[in-house]
């Protein structure tokens, strides 16, 4: 494996930040172990599929953990954009005040009455209040898994010192493991040619994820024209080109063992981008489109079962009320009448 | 003002104009923007002291906090945010007239 008797990451810039780390790899490494002793009662061998299995479950956990914060910012960020409609009287009546002043000193009054007003309400379109976190949370959970699988080899070669669950021993039996013709140890530089080709088709099924990923959410998931949009969507397509691409260079350089969890959480990534534009779809989006057709079609269907009229039906019977009323009573609307008055009259 | 707190404004203009300028719409979530903050804090403290609180805000610009009104301080200091600071500021509706004279307004 070339010159690699020094376990790089610990030397390097970051090294801090995985020492710092440590508690999490150390339980990763954990439910990895307890994980792979319960595949081999099962009846597993303890060298092969075990272990791959293991890191895919590992990933799966992680994902469990993630998701409730990721739910909850998906949940704020939608319950902003209703608030940013109840906030739009309240603009328009700021627009209106200074309407047709185009002196300096009004219009930074203006900009700062909107400010005002964003900062009050909690509600500001041009950064999101902690809709960001689960980002932040995702990034070190993420770096620690990378740290644990690169560091597995070296530990193997006893390079670095035990690291939880992964002794001299247990760290053997995991280099050990050949999947599909490649050792979980190997990259593209190091594998046999059958093994270049397993290990070309995990980088390249990668990219496929994540650029579908980013192509879907930007089909269905972006308002349509809207000016405001214009910056994103130049941001989007250069995204759907640089990350797959970047990951072609990366993929290269990394152990088998870090594709596979790479690979099982782009696909965890996908599903879930899909579910959220399924669910949560942005307003004014293809997406929103289809999710009110779908809402209709689902509140007419609730109807029918429980016998009472569609929307449609309901929606006729109420303009025919409507329109008998005008016939009889006329078109002008009847003045309130008060109550108390003919109650004292009788 | 100094020749770098000149150099300093010069170069902050120079982004404004040719690169700011340039975006399809405006994306910063203070007000002054970060840029305008910039200028104000050199002009008014110089390169060193103005520069410290230009990147203190440049800092403050986090996915967690949430903008809004955030001046120059009439008063230099470095926690002006925090509401026990001396120099704390509540958030002004309407220009100073002082901002104005050193906007050249």
């Amino acid at each position: 494996m070339g010159n690699q008797d020094q376990f790089l990451l610990d030397s390097g810039f970051w090294g801090w930040l995985y020492k710092l780390l440590t508690p999490i790899e150390w339980l990763m490494t954990q439910i990895m172990a307890v994980f792979h002793k319960f595949m081999v009662m099962l009846g597993m061998h303890p060298i092969g599929f075990s272990w791959v299995l293991s890191i895919i479950f590992l990933v799966l956990v992680v994902q469990a953990c993630v998701f409730p914060l990721f739910y909850k910012s998906i949940k704020g960020m939608r319950k902003m954009q209703a608030q940013m409609q109840v906030l739009q009287p309240k603009l328009m009546r700021i627009q209106n005040k200074y309407k047709g002043k185009n002196d300096p000193a009004s219009k930074e009054a203006m900009q700062r009455e909107t400010m005002k007003l964003y900062q009050d309400t909690g509600a500001n379109p041009m950064g999101g209040c902690t809709s960001m976190l689960p980002m932040f949370v995702q990034g070190p959970v993420f770096m620690c898994m990378f740290y644990m699988l690169s560091a597995i080899p070296y530990i193997a070669r006893g390079k670095r010192a035990a690291l939880g669950a992964f002794d001299v021993e247990t760290a053997k039996e995991f280099t050990s493991t050949t999947v599909f013709g490649v050792n979980v140890a190997d990259n593209f530089t190091t594998a046999a040619a059958s093994g270049k080709v397993v290990i070309g088709i995990f980088v390249a099924l990668m990219c496929f994820c994540l650029w579908l990923m980013q192509y879907n959410s930007m089909k269905r998931n972006m308002p349509q024209n809207n000016a405001q949009n214009k910056q994103a969507e130049t941001m989007q397509k250069m995204m759907l080109w640089i990350f797959p691409i970047m990951y072609i260079f990366s993929g290269v350089a990394m152990p088998f063992a870090v594709l596979v969890y790479w690979l099982t959480n782009n696909v965890c990534n996908l599903l879930r981008s899909v579910w959220q534009i399924y669910a949560f779809p942005t307003p004014g989006s293809p997406a929103a489109e289809a999710k009110e057709h779908r809402d209709h079609k689902r509140e007419n269907e609730r109807r029918a079962r429980a016998g009472e009229p569609s929307i449609e039906e309901e929606e006729l019977q109420k303009a025919k009320a409507e329109a008998e009323r005008k016939l009889t009573q006329g078109y002008q609307r009847e003045q309130p009448h008060r109550k108390r008055k003919n109650k004292k009259k009788k | 003002m100094s020749i770098a707190g000149d150099a300093i404004v010069h170069l902050i203009r120079w982004y404004q104009r040719h690169w700011s300028a340039k975006r399809a719409a405006p994306c910063c979530k203070f007000y002054p923007s970060c840029s305008n903050y910039a200028i104000q804090a050199v002009r008014r403290y110089g390169a060193f002291r103005g520069g410290l609180l230009a990147v203190l805000r440049l800092l403050r610009c986090l996915p967690w906090s949430c903008g809004g009104i955030d001046d120059v301080p009439q008063r230099y200091s470095v926690f002006y945010r925090f509401p026990w600071s001396k120099a704390h500021e509540e958030p002004r509706l309407t220009p100073l007239v002082v901002d104005d004279k050193e906007n050249g307004l």
